[in-house]
């Protein structure tokens, strides 16, 4: 066998069983971090004289009013009734205590008196404590695709300085996988948000929006690549592919610099346990393999196209 | 077993996805390597020729 497809194989299997057992892992060893609102909500009416202490995730915290909805058997979920701004440092699955007073019983609608947002990373759990675990493949989606996206920069900035098809070759197959990885990143979300904020898409919330422009830059990056002559667009493409990088490291702070609701737990002590930690490297690394390989092939088929195109021009000159 | 059916729902998404995205690469690189064995003919064809 080659070395190149002992190479392959080896990155195809390393990926595959490391991805299943992410998640293996994240199914039967991360621990449920569930939210706890239920012992409240289940008896209304004795709390009606009295503040409220409410322990939970909120999905908007600048409210006069929210109210509880049932869920299900036991699972309530705070509703925003009025929304606005958030408060600073509020994230999702941040613990968040409202002191508030009952106005409707029957309707589980309160009026908060005190919002205060737990400090040191202290976790209030997840409303959908199962669907969190999207989280270790959502996350290295993401990872994947700002590493595609850096390297079809510095390939771009390598393809200005020194030229070569080698260079323009990687830049073009990081920027599609990319794309792939981004798609799966901004799709498995929603998934997740569904359930746990009620909606699948916020447009007010920065790391969304700033994913979403990332996406739309490198899909334009492989849209301008499309149809055109090679020679002619690589250099273009290269200085896209340079300034288009400016879109990686927004969407990397932008939900540690403004406020988001999107859950920011990697790179903060405590946010996480040690399991779910070594789960999510586990998960990178999956993803990060499969990654390689998948750029191995798709350089592969830029040579081939190369070799096409010169077969082709072979021919053109032997009839002319 | 809040959320258990949308993280089925989410794994099977981004398993599908590089499956289908792997499986139009192979796709891709037979068709090319294809075209590159019928163009390696004709080269060679025009070549008898010369």
């Amino acid at each position: 066998m080659a070395k190149g497809k002992a190479i392959d194989y080896g990155l195809l299997a390393g990926s595959l069983i490391l991805i299943h057992m992410t998640i293996f892992l994240a199914i039967y060893y991360v621990p449920l971090v569930a939210t706890d609102v239920s012992t409240i909500a289940q008896n209304p009416n004795d709390y009606a004289d009295y503040e409220l202490r409410v322990k939970g995730v909120a999905k908007d915290l600048d409210v006069n009013e929210f109210n509880l909805i049932d869920l299900g058997s036991s699972d309530f979920r705070v509703r925003v009734i009025h929304s606005g701004t958030f408060p600073e440092g509020f994230a999702a699955g941040k613990a968040v205590y409202v002191t508030g007073e009952l106005i409707d019983p029957q309707l589980l609608t309160f009026r908060s008196t005190e919002i205060e947002i737990a400090e040191n990373n202290e976790s209030a759990g997840w409303i959908a404590p199962y669907a969190q675990k999207i989280f270790f493949l959502h996350t290295p989606s993401a990872w994947v695709s700002y590493l595609a996206f850096g390297i079809v920069f510095a390939s771009s900035i390598i393809l200005l300085i020194k030229g070569g098809k080698r260079w323009d070759e990687i830049a073009r197959s990081s920027a599609e996988i990319g794309v792939v990885f981004c798609t799966l990143a901004i799709l498995s979300g929603p998934v997740w948000a569904k359930p746990e904020w009620g909606v699948y898409w916020r447009w007010e919330d920065t790391k969304l929006l700033t994913t979403f422009v990332l996406w739309l830059v490198y899909l334009g990056y492989n849209a301008l690549r499309v149809g055109v002559e090679r020679e002619k667009v690589a250099r273009i493409a290269a200085v896209y592919g340079i300034i288009g990088f400016v879109a990686v490291p927004l969407s990397f702070v932008s939900s540690r610099v403004w406020q988001s609701l999107h859950p920011n737990p990697v790179g903060q002590e405590g946010a996480m346990s040690l399991m779910a930690g070594l789960t999510l490297i586990v998960g990178v690394i999956a993803l990060t393999l499969l990654f390689i390989y998948i750029l191995r092939k798709r350089v592969e088929i830029e040579k081939f196209k190369h070799k096409i195109e010169d077969l082709k021009e072979e021919i053109e000159g032997g009839i002319a | 077993m809040k959320g258990l059916d949308e993280l089925y729902v989410a794994y099977t998404l981004i398993w599908l996805g590089l499956f289908v995205y792997m499986v139009f690469l192979h796709w891709r690189q037979s068709k090319l390597t294809r075209e590159i064995e019928n163009l390696k003919g004709v080269v060679k064809g025009h070549g008898r020729k010369g």
